[in-house]
């Protein structure tokens, strides 16, 4: 059968990303406060040694420049504008790489036709590092915020789609029985089975297509663009400011684990059930 | 049909209306790389509308087909099973199912389960809802109805199924060795609840069983099926007297049942075979 062939072919090529274990044992050997500790004199370190061991500062900036770029930027610079701008940005493709992914992946798991003619493309553009298309982008759709977005919406989409496609296929067959008894049609297995059992892979494909997002808001500032945070670190790379990168650096950091944090919140109230 | 009556014990009125006529059925199964398995060959049962009839057979004689047949997930090779005179050609409201798993959905609360035929089916919520709570009461989980599967023992989950089986208020129960992953005790308890359940909502009930003791402690009348080919060898009327009680396993008449079911499932021969 040639279709199994190209579905365990295509399994095989994008494995699902798989919800993390996210406990690590390190804070219940150190304690919370063991953990705080060990930071505040990791950083103390770095404040102190650095200039000690004669580090300059345009390689490696100190914790207190790094806070006053920071300061500076948030208040007097550009940086509130930028992140705005890059929130918008990956947002927005976020939105749409959802949305995409979800439709694109409940038509896979329920028309055949569907999966043949298009996991090959899939396959083939999941292969392709995203990133490489964003010159190619820029000239499509422009310099503008439209090219950050499509970017954003292209790298996140997969992950986005490989988990839903993955999480639909994962409902338990005496469950899939259960409804067939029932003579329940397709739209009630998809709504009140498949969709329910698929929840724990989609939070975990928005997890990873949440920071992708980001990741290609970013590039598509680098690659051309006349704002965002991935316009500033260009900016600042220019002028050797080291600090500013770091800070800008921390607020992506930030965002990211904003991010992590929310959806895996809603992970745990959407797929409450798992241990 | 089925009245809500509780608590009316006694020999049940058994209409000579046959509920279900099995006739002449038979069920072969293509191999893969070819050849063929007959699965259950020539089966002929008949049951009554109210009757309590068991089948018991060893494990690969081809139950759970008979029963995939019964429930209309399968269709037979030849023969015909009628309910009420109409064909079985797919799987029917009027018969409720247990399987040998509870298969609840996680995400749903016990409540929520029960109801799931009614919201496949489309049914009124509001009239279930009054019948569901009467069936907690009825299977002993009164106060459980916003629990979740994972709350609950196994014991309790499968009495949710029970309830699940029964809330569109089918005329059948069928039951596919519904206690078999419970414990020895849970199981005894079970039993004697079905025994209750049963006189207080008037099914006609087909159980499917590898339990001899339970067979016997259960029904009206017994079937005994071999395996290999499968098919139905004996019918044997249970005469002990209901409501059945767990003494009932003393009664010399028991043990003469149980007796003559081993020598028709041929376990002497094995015993001695293994000796």
């Amino acid at each position: 059968m040639p279709g199994h062939d190209m579905q365990s072919a295509s399994k095989q090529t994008i494995p699902a990303i798989q919800a993390q274990e996210t406990k690590s044992s390190l804070p219940s050997a150190f304690g919370t406060g063991g953990l705080v500790l060990f930071y505040i004199v990791l950083f103390v370190a770095w404040e102190m040694l650095l200039p000690l061991l004669g580090v300059p500062a345009y390689l490696v900036p100190i914790p207190s420049m790094i806070l006053h770029s920071l300061q500076q930027g948030l208040f007097v610079g550009t940086y509130l504008t930028d992140l705005g701008i890059t929130l918008m940005e990956m947002l927005s493709g976020f939105g749409i790489a959802v949305a995409l992914g979800l439709i694109v992946g409940a038509l896979i798991v329920e028309f055949r036709f569907v999966e043949k003619v298009f996991y090959p493309i899939i396959v083939a553009l999941q292969s392709l590092p995203k990133i490489a298309l964003a010159p190619l982008i820029l000239i499509w759709v422009g310099f503008g915020i439209e090219s950050k977005i499509t970017m954003a919406a292209l790298v996140a989409f997969f992950p986005v789609l490989v988990n839903t496609v993955t999480g639909l296929r994962a409902y338990d067959r005496d469950m899939h029985e259960l409804f067939r008894s029932l003579s329940a049609n397709r739209g009630q297995i998809l709504w009140r089975l498949k969709i329910p059992a698929a929840l724990p892979f989609i939070i975990a494909g928005l997890d990873v297509g949440f920071i992708f997002a980001l990741l290609g808001a970013i590039v598509g500032e680098f690659v051309g663009s006349s704002a965002g945070l991935g316009y500033a670190i260009i900016q600042l790379q220019y002028q050797f400011d080291t600090a500013g990168v770091f800070a800008i650096l921390v607020i992506l950091a930030l965002i990211g684990i904003t991010g992590h944090t929310l959806i895996n919140m809603l992970g745990k109230q959407a797929a409450f059930w798992q241990k | 049909m089925a009245g809500d009556s509780l608590g009316s014990g006694g020999n049940p009125n058994v209409n000579n209306a046959s509920a279900i006529s099995i006739e002449h059925v038979g069920k072969t199964f293509a191999r893969q790389g070819g050849g063929e398995v007959v699965a259950v060959e020539n089966v002929n049962i008949s049951i009554s509308e109210g009757e309590f009839v068991c089948l018991v057979g060893p494990s690969g004689c081809g139950k759970s087909t008979l029963m995939k047949l019964v429930a209309g997930l399968t269709r037979a090779t030849n023969g015909a099973i009628r309910f009420h005179n109409e064909e079985i050609v797919s799987p029917r409201r009027d018969i409720g199912i247990v399987f040998q798993a509870p298969i609840l959905l996680p995400w749903r609360s016990a409540l929520e389960n029960v109801l799931l035929p009614i919201q496949i089916y489309g049914l009124s919520r509001e009239k279930a809802l009054r019948r569901a709570h009467e069936l907690f009461d009825l299977v002993g989980l009164k106060g459980f109805e916003g629990s979740y599967p994972h709350e609950l023992s196994g014991g309790m989950q499968q009495r949710v199924a029970i309830a699940r089986a029964l809330i569109h208020d089918p005329g059948m129960l069928l039951m596919d060795e519904p206690f078999g992953a419970l414990d020895a005790m849970t199981r005894q308890i079970m039993n004697l609840e079905l025994t209750r359940i049963w006189s207080a909502q008037k099914k006609t009930v087909l159980l499917i069983t590898h339990d001899i003791g339970e067979a016997i402690f259960l029904a009206d009348r017994v079937l005994v099926m071999s395996a290999r080919p499968g098919t139905i060898v004996e019918t044997i009327e249970i005469d002990l007297p209901r409501p059945r009680r767990l003494s009932v396993v003393g009664d010399v008449k028991f043990g003469a049942y149980v007796r003559q079911i081993q020598q028709l499932l041929g376990l002497d021969e094995l015993v001695e075979a293994y000796a």
